[in-house]
């Protein structure tokens, strides 16, 4: 009997009494921050597609910033006046949620975990290119669980965020408003590779969407099957990204041409990443 | 002027910045056209201005656009020419696009410098080292725009490599003209910063500049009636203080507008004025046309000579003009000077057929002079603008 009261009176402590609980404020708190990060979810990225491209970057990762803040803020204002709190308290709120956590969310819990990590580390951001898997995209939401990224086939892929736990992510401009993009050739080995170097050099410096600021670079290496060229440029916009492969591959197959060399494919069963 | 100005490191090149309450306007304009795209209206409203009108805007605005550059020019490099031994035998004259006239030629024909003229385009892409003529000589020798020696195209730089290396160890001095655009261009593609480290270029005009310039050109065909007034408040544009100051801000916006540059200035003055003849047949019914009034009272004298200044409302590029199409063929148009139709066809990127062009056109940011394809002077600061915004390679003016 004297447990139970005991018990009795550490719950009327934990929660506040119901008399005492502005339900319509804690509607208002929770609607107002609802309404205020859908209203942030919608406005950023619209403003960002249309905006200057120099802020298009900052809007897009204000994004899951401020829902996170906004979030944190709802959540300090609205815990006090729901329950007594107290250190104790959170120590009784905190073993039960544990409980539950450990048994029912683990995963769940631990994407929400991973998202506020993800957000503070910067692993990604909205508008970032990323590589996570076989999947390449671009970052078009972060969300509390997952982040969306949109594949150049148009596919939408959703990844949840623990994914970073265990998995390498490949951040291809990480913040930056442009990226590495390098088109690909391979040419019979009997060539003048010095004067076709030069040529694949100005295919890239001629095209109209290179980025002044940032270097032009041909590699070649030499591999059983021919001569591999690879041309490295950047974008101005790396939205631009594919616009651009596909006009360097499309110029340089004909300097490759203009050269006097010969443009090989490789066999079908090599392996090509080798 | 009573003191003629000399031109500038490329470095330190400042526009003039607009006064407060324009750019405030500008910037709600600009936040506006966040959320409106859907304006079909031309970039430059029609151009409303009879022939007659025109005809006095000659005399009143008479060209050349370029204003007192010639003069700044010669006083720029007339020691340089003069000394015996000078640092450098080469100066480079870096200036912004749309000079149609050529500030360069100019001074080089009015001053007696020999000029190497530049071969056709079609012909550099196919050009090799040996078309390049002979540059020896004793006098200055004047490359009026560096832009007309290559083509952004893979085939099309051999020509302006062979020419700056052939400046480079030219004994001789050379004067080197080259628009902003092709300049960043050139820095990037063929390493010309580092052949010719030391461009100059003019001294931004500002809204004294303007305003003196402008006054000259109006005192110059004796022309002492004519006023330019204000619509709304009938003051006049050009009228000082005691301290002899501007007393308003139309000249410090328009000094903005052009980014400084005396051309887009000039042509922007010239689209801004209406004589009060065109209100009385435009419209009859509003009773005025952009802002000027029908009568020509309104509290300020209404004369014949009185020419009403409007001020270019748009800041930025209508939306068929800043797709990215667009804008790709508008920053090859920037870099070469002017196009023909299979030039741009050759040098841009675009898939397939494209009616961009016609587009252009339509908008005013465009024009056609022959076969060629020009930007606007008028529209340059929003095609720069929009440039910019879009993320593209700019230029350093």
């Amino acid at each position: 009997m004297a447990d139970a009261q005991q018990t009795q009176e550490q719950a009327t402590q934990l929660i506040n009494d119901l008399q005492d609980i502005n339900l319509v404020k804690i509607a208002f708190i929770v609607l107002g921050t609802w309404l205020t990060i859908h209203l942030i979810r919608r406005a950023l990225p619209y403003l960002a597609e249309r905006g200057p491209n120099q802020t298009r970057l900052f809007l897009l990762g204000a994004v899951p910033i401020a829902r996170l803040l906004l979030l944190a803020l709802a959540i300090l204002w609205v815990t006090p006046l729901i329950f007594n709190v107290t250190l104790q308290n959170f120590l009784v709120i905190a073993g039960a949620a544990s409980v539950a956590i450990g048994f029912a969310f683990k995963d769940y819990i631990s994407s929400l975990i991973a998202g506020i990590v993800a957000i503070i580390e910067r692993p990604y951001r909205p508008g970032d290119w990323i590589e996570i898997g076989d999947d390449y995209g671009e970052v078009c939401s972060v969300g509390m669980r997952a982040i969306q990224i949109r594949t150049a086939a148009d596919n939408i892929i959703t990844i949840p965020h623990d994914t970073i736990w265990t998995t390498n992510i490949a951040n291809s401009n990480d913040g930056a408003r442009t990226l590495m993009c390098i088109a690909e050739f391979y040419v019979a080995p009997d060539h003048d590779a010095a004067g076709l170097r030069s040529a694949l050099q100005d295919v890239a410096m001629t095209s109209a969407y290179l980025e002044y600021d940032k270097p032009v670079l041909v590699m070649l290496k030499e591999t059983p099957w021919g001569t591999r060229y690879q041309l490295k440029a950047y974008p101005f916009d790396m939205r631009d990204q594919f616009s651009f492969i596909s006009d360097m591959t499309v110029r340089g197959k004909q300097a490759i041409a203009d050269a006097g060399a010969r443009a090989i494919a490789a066999p079908a069963s090599a392996d090509v990443a080798a | 002027m009573d003191q003629v100005e000399v031109f500038q490191p490329v470095e330190a090149y400042d526009p003039p910045s607009l006064p407060t309450a324009d750019w405030l306007h500008s910037t709600i304009t600009r936040v506006r056209a966040l959320f409106q795209r859907s304006d079909a209206q031309p970039f430059i409203a029609d151009d409303r201005l009879r022939r007659s009108t025109l005809d006095m805007l000659d005399q009143v605005v008479a060209p050349p656009a370029c204003g007192p550059l010639i003069e700044e020019l010669q006083a720029t490099l007339a020691s340089w020419i003069d000394a015996d031994q000078p640092q450098s035998r080469q100066q480079l004259i870096i200036l912004p696009p749309c000079d149609e006239k050529g500030v360069i030629e100019s001074w080089a024909e009015r001053y007696g410098h020999p000029l190497l003229a530049a071969p056709a385009r079609e012909t550099l892409f196919t050009a090799g080292a040996d078309m390049l003529p002979a540059l020896d000589g004793d006098d200055v020798l004047v490359i009026p725009r560096l832009e007309d020696w290559f083509v952004r195209h893979r085939n099309g730089l051999t020509l302006v490599r062979a020419l700056l290396s052939r400046i480079d160890g030219l004994d001789r001095r050379c004067v080197i003209g080259c628009n902003s655009w092709a300049w960043a261009f050139l820095s990037k593609a063929v390493g010309a910063h580092l052949v010719l480290p030391n461009g100059l270029t003019f001294k931004p005009f500002d809204a004294p500049r303007l305003a003196q310039w402008f006054a000259e050109l109006a005192d110059a065909e004796s022309l002492d009636n004519v006023r330019f007034r204000l619509p709304d408040s009938g003051e006049d544009v050009l009228a000082h203080d005691d301290e002899g100051q501007l007393t308003n801000d139309h000249f410090a916006a328009l000094a903005a507008e052009s980014r400084g540059v005396p051309w887009v200035a000039w042509h922007m003055w010239r689209h801004s004025l209406r004589s009060t003849d065109d209100t009385s047949d435009e419209d009859d019914d509003a009773g005025a046309v952009d802002g000027v009034p029908a009568e020509p009272g309104l509290g300020v004298p209404g004369d014949e000579q009185t020419l009403w200044v409007v001020a270019l409302e748009q800041f930025s590029l209508p939306s068929d003009a800043a797709e990215p199409e667009a804008l790709i063929v508008l920053q090859a148009l920037l870099i070469h000077g002017a196009l023909t139709l299979d030039q741009l066809a050759l040098i841009t990127p675009i898939v397939g057929q494209s009616n961009v062009l016609a587009a252009l056109l339509r908008a005013g940011v465009v024009h056609r002079d022959g076969r060629l394809f020009r930007c606007t002077p008028t529209a340059y600061p929003a095609i720069r603008s929009g440039l910019h915004t879009a993320g593209f390679s700019m230029d350093r003016l």
